[in-house]
């Protein structure tokens, strides 16, 4: 039984059983069959794939050394910048913007010699939790096609589900089997909640591990860019090479960069504490409460690993704490967007004022007009200490009692989400519906803390995710026990 | 009510351009001035493009900022300094928010004027509101922003405070050539008991000494009127020297500040401060001081010496070779005023020290008059000496030599021959008359009479 | 929470965004801001006394040297709405 299919692949293509080209075309072939109904990619770059793969294949024919990511098909979310390649945010203010440089990550992927095959759809500049927001089309969640084979036979399915969000095309490319790997980021859940909706394995890093430099921002003091994969392995893989201090984003200064997966990864050598916190499952869906409690007794079992009951009463100022600090963050990365510098451009020629407040209002979709309204409310003179200050201290507040539960036990385990993936156009309505469901994510980025989703269960078709969270910088061990569960699950 | 029961209070913020070679947040050259085009020295980050963030701080930078903080005489430096967003939406800001930090330091003080604080931020790029073009070639280039207290007194005390501090910069060469545009004030001006006004827009000294001028004459007006002057922003219009109104909403009231997440704090530690502490030089006062002492140098002279560091260093080794205060005088006298009307600093001349120096000599041994040495001078700075040394040239120019008593005596018997109404004139009471003559005397010897012997020549000679 | 938030509030806030919503709109981010703030006014049992966190990393002195890098400007300057000459053209404001 293959325990990692990143591995395998990457050990195929390294060793010449599978060429880059074909391992690229496989890819390609399933993109034209299902993505008309998954609807993942905002651009494909069939063209510059072919290329890379090619020399790629060439280097490996010649035997000369190939990077980490050799081969491998890299989808990238579409808030990271790709030279001469459209960053839309999913956002009618950037629809036809060209980006005149690679984010630090593309940097680093293709010097590794990773072939990038396009960008991937989002909830408009990362603002949602199910990939609905998108100024362009909802992202399907490819569960909901699956037919009793297990594969995608259902195209003509009726119930679509969310994949999650924001980076929810990122999510299902992955599990559709568009891409190897995916680049996406997480700002309150935005890689874990859709890698449990559909069913795949994501990570966020310790923040300040990944170099932002070339990720739009939307808070730029909670989010990482961070891979999503099959598997931990890939995550693992990816991580290494995208991690490490870059001049470019100075909250890396003091990082290290990662290392690539050992050939002991996805074993641990001590005991380990477990922390079970209670305020994790007592507001979740209670099936999903139950299938990871069984997974987590399962594994405890099989690995000899001890589990805490622990408290941590502070989750509930989490959603408050985030969003109020997000608005705030968010409300001064969308200052840039004037209609002036790039992006959409000014329908008339009208006095200064009315040309920058008509060209925002017209491009920039709700949910993130929103934000911005409240952001800048709650940063006025006569609000700030009530709100933005306030919220400070409650990020404070929440992160002392997660450190503190971190000394108990070397990780957290608990549900990903609260619940199971809704349906397309279910939580329209109520802003703070929506945001409740984060409830379970934002804690590890208030905090600064790795985390990250496996799949666990199957409730119907619907995928369950079980999170967990590190110490910060503990991010190789984090995600080695990911594996470590995933393992243990595929085997039962 | 008149003048003096109005007391005018004048505070300034001074925006001084670092002198460095990337600007504060990116690697993009800082030479705006001499870019090839506009939109040239720009990168994604300096330019805002979607997904950039501010790389690490240029370290040179803030070293500079915090030499001159000590500089200042700050005494209180804070242990840490933190990059603020101050968001308002303009075109000239890519980002529509500027990266500035909290005070690097606090206290301290220049001509009697006392400074609030200090600290650096991001320059905006320029743009034209009559034209609407836009030019991020400045934008985050690194600027140190000085508050004083609002204790000026005037337009001529801004004004000295300004010359002084320019010194000061100078001596440190942590600025960019100040003369350059790379200077710019906002003014904050009131009347006491009344309201307060901001200028802005002042884009160099002089625009300082019109600005202030234009609206304290302003307020002044309105006060004695009995008219309120409404708290308000206005902009100064170098074109026109005055001041006007700006419409209302272009004012931002609230920029609301938040701490900028992508800017990690700076540590500023004892060690540091006592490194840049100790490596400072000998600021403009104290060496005025040691002037006045050393050289004997007047406090004119003093001023005028040490205005600039490479003038004072040059006096400095001229006066080891040539009489300090002939040297003083000459240099703050008749070099100072050329140097005024070509509007050059000292480190610009024409002439080098040894020139200079040659010259002295010259005018020392009496080789020539103060006249010729002012001609050998400007025909110096104006290029016309070429290679050849000071007494060379007056060699070749016929202009060595002062007149001997007997050439003297004679070209003063034909001037008075050829001025007989202005004899008689002297003869019968005017004095003036005499000078007329002394001129005429002047000229036939080409100015290379000794201009206190010609005077007492002639009255010795006309009194007969 | 202590005050509503009223539709006034939510205008003069949109103005120093740079947004003009419609007067239905308005109305819709009037309640969606009161019923938010509402449930985040939860923020208010946490005691005071608590030292807000503004940073996440612990660590200072994020430098680099003085050194100059040159980019190809055609990338950013192919991005304005309007130019003239290589200037980027912005509404006048005088």
């Amino acid at each position: 039984m293959e325990l990692s299919k990143t591995l395998s692949t990457t050990d195929a293509i390294k060793s010449g059983r599978l060429t880059a080209s074909a391992n690229l075309e496989n890819k390609i072939a399933r993109v034209e069959k299902y993505d008309s109904a998954v609807k993942a990619f905002i651009e494909t770059y069939f063209d510059d794939a072919r290329a890379a793969a090619k020399q790629v294949d060439a280097k490996i024919a010649a035997g000369k050394p190939v990077g980490k990511l050799a081969g491998l098909v890299v989808a990238v979310k579409n808030v990271l910048a790709v030279k001469d390649k459209k960053l839309t945010c999913a956002s009618k203010m950037l629809e036809n913007y060209v980006a005149p440089y690679d984010a630090a990550v593309v940097e680093k992927l293709r010097a590794e010699d990773a072939v990038i095959i396009g960008s991937l759809n989002c909830d408009e500049f990362a603002c949602g939790s199910d990939n609905t927001k998108s100024a362009f089309f909802p992202t399907v969640n490819p569960v909901s096609f699956l037919g009793n084979d297990g594969e995608m036979s259902n195209l003509a399915a009726s119930d679509k589900y969310v994949p999650g969000g924001s980076s929810g095309a990122s999510a299902a490319a992955v599990a559709a089997g568009f891409c190897d790997l995916a680049l996406a980021t997480d700002t309150g859940g935005s890689i874990r909640c859709p890698a449990a909706f559909c069913g795949v394995t994501g990570f966020k890093p310790t923040y300040g591990s990944v170099s932002r430099y070339g990720m739009a921002d939307m808070a730029m003091s909670f989010e990482q860019i961070g891979p999503m994969a099959p598997d931990a392995y890939g995550c693992a893989l990816m991580l290494s090479v995208i991690s490490g201090k870059d001049y470019r984003d100075s909250t890396t200064s003091k990082t290290t960069a990662i290392s690539a997966p050992a050939p002991d990864f996805g074993t641990t050598k001590n005991k380990i504490r477990i922390g079970i916190p209670k305020e994790y499952f007592e507001g979740a869906n209670p099936a999903v409460a139950k299938a990871v409690q069984d997974a987590m007794g399962r594994f405890a079992a099989k690995s000899g690993c001890e589990l805490i009951d622990i408290s941590i009463p502070a989750v509930k100022f989490g959603i408050p704490a985030y969003y109020l600090l997000v608005y705030s963050e968010f409300a001064s990365a969308m200052q840039k967007y004037d209609g002036l510098k790039y992006g959409a451009k000014p329908e008339s020629n009208d006095e200064l004022v009315p040309t920058v407040s008509k060209v925002r209002t017209a491009n920039i979709g709700k949910e993130c007009k929103r934000r911005i309204m409240l952001g800048t409310y709650i940063t006025t003179k006569e609000h700030k200490d009530a709100w933005y200050t306030k919220a400070l201290k409650a990020r404070a507040y929440v992160r002392a009692q997660f450190d503190d539960a971190l000394t108990k036990c070397e990780f957290i385990v608990g549900p990903t989400m609260p619940n199971l993936p809704w349906k397309i156009g279910e939580k329209a309505a109520d802003p703070l519906q929506s945001y409740l469901e984060d409830v379970l994510t934002v804690p590890a980025n208030l905090c600064g803390l790795p985390a990250g989703s496996v799949p666990c269960a199957r409730i119907g078709k619907l995928p369950v995710g079980l999170q967990v969270i590190g110490r910060r910088g503990a991010d190789y061990d984090t995600v080695c026990l990911m594996a470590q569960i995933e393992y243990s699950l595929s085997s039962c | 009510m008149d003048d003096s029961e109005l007391t005018v209070m004048i505070g300034l913020e001074i925006h001084v351009q670092l002198a460095t070679k990337s600007k504060l947040f990116c690697s993009c050259n800082t030479d705006y001035q001499t870019a090839a085009g506009p939109n040239e020295n720009v990168c994604p980050t300096c330019t805002a493009q979607p997904g950039t963030k501010p790389f690490d701080l240029n370290a040179y930078a803030f070293e500079q900022a915090l030499k001159i903080a000590l500089a200042l005489g700050c005494d209180k430096i804070n242990d840490s300094v933190t990059m603020q967003r101050k968001h308002y939406f303009y075109p000239d800001s890519p980002s529509n928010y500027q990266r500035t930090s909290t005070p690097i330091a606090e206290g301290g003080s220049l001509a009697g004027v006392s400074i609030t604080e200090v600290h650096i931020e991001e320059d905006p790029g320029r743009y034209d509101l009559k034209t609407g073009i836009v030019d991020y070639n400045r934008a985050g280039v690194p600027l140190l922003e000085i508050v004083t207290d609002p204790v000026i007194t005037s337009p001529d005390h801004a004004r000295k405070f300004l010359e002084e501090l320019r010194a000061v910069l100078d001596y440190l060469g942590a600025a960019r050539d100040v003369e350059s545009g790379s200077m710019r004030a906002d003014a904050n001006l009131s009347i006491k008991g009344h309201n307060r006004v901001e200028v802005k827009n002042i884009n160099s000294f002089h625009g300082v000494f019109s600005a202030l001028t234009y609206e304290t004459s302003r307020q002044k007006n309105m006060v004695k009127n009995g008219l309120e002057p409404v708290r308000e922003t206005r902009h100064f219009d170098e074109d026109r020297d005055i001041t006007l109104g700006l419409r209302k909403k272009e004012s931002v009231d609230d920029y609301r500040y938040i701490p900028d997440p992508d800017v990690q704090p700076i540590a500023i530690t004892k060690e540091q401060l006592k490194r840049i502490g100790d490596s400072l030089p000998e600021l403009p006062r104290k060496k005025m001081e040691r002037f006045k002492k050393q050289y004997g140098a007047s406090d004119d002279e003093a001023f005028a010496l040490c205005m600039e560091l490479a003038m004072a260093d040059a006096f400095e080794r001229i006066a080891k070779k040539v009489d300090a205060k002939l040297a003083a005088g000459f240099m703050r006298g008749t070099l100072k005023k050329q140097l005024n009307f070509r509007s050059w600093d000292f480190a610009k001349i024409a002439p080098k020290e040894q020139f200079i120096t040659e010259l002295l000599l010259i005018l020392s041994g009496k080789k020539v008059t103060d006249k010729v040495a002012e001609k050998i001078l400007i025909d110096a700075m104006d290029n016309k000496t070429g290679a050849s040394t000071a007494e060379q040239y007056a060699q070749t120019a016929g202009l060595l030599g002062v007149q001997s008593s007997d050439e003297l005596s004679a070209i003063i018997e034909k001037a008075i021959a050829e001025n007989p109404k202005a004899v008689a004139d002297f003869a019968a009471g005017n004095e003036k008359a005499l000078q007329f003559i002394a001129g005429s005397v002047m000229k036939l010897s080409r100015g290379k009479a000794d201009p206190a012997a010609v005077q007492e020549i002639l009255k010795k000679r006309l009194s007969k | 929470m202590e005050k509503k938030i009223t539709k006034a509030d939510i205008e003069r806030v949109a103005s120093i965004a740079r947004l003009c919503p419609s007067q239905d709109e308005l109305d819709g981010l009037t309640a969606d801001a009161n019923a938010i703030l509402e449930y985040f006014s939860l923020i208010d049992e946490i005691p005071d006394s608590v030292e807000p966190k503004t940073y996440v990393l612990s660590h200072d002195n994020a430098l680099r040297q003085d050194e100059q890098k040159k980019t190809d400007p055609k990338g950013i300057r192919r991005g304005f709405s309007r130019q003239q000459d290589n200037y980027m053209l912005a509404p006048k404001s005088f």
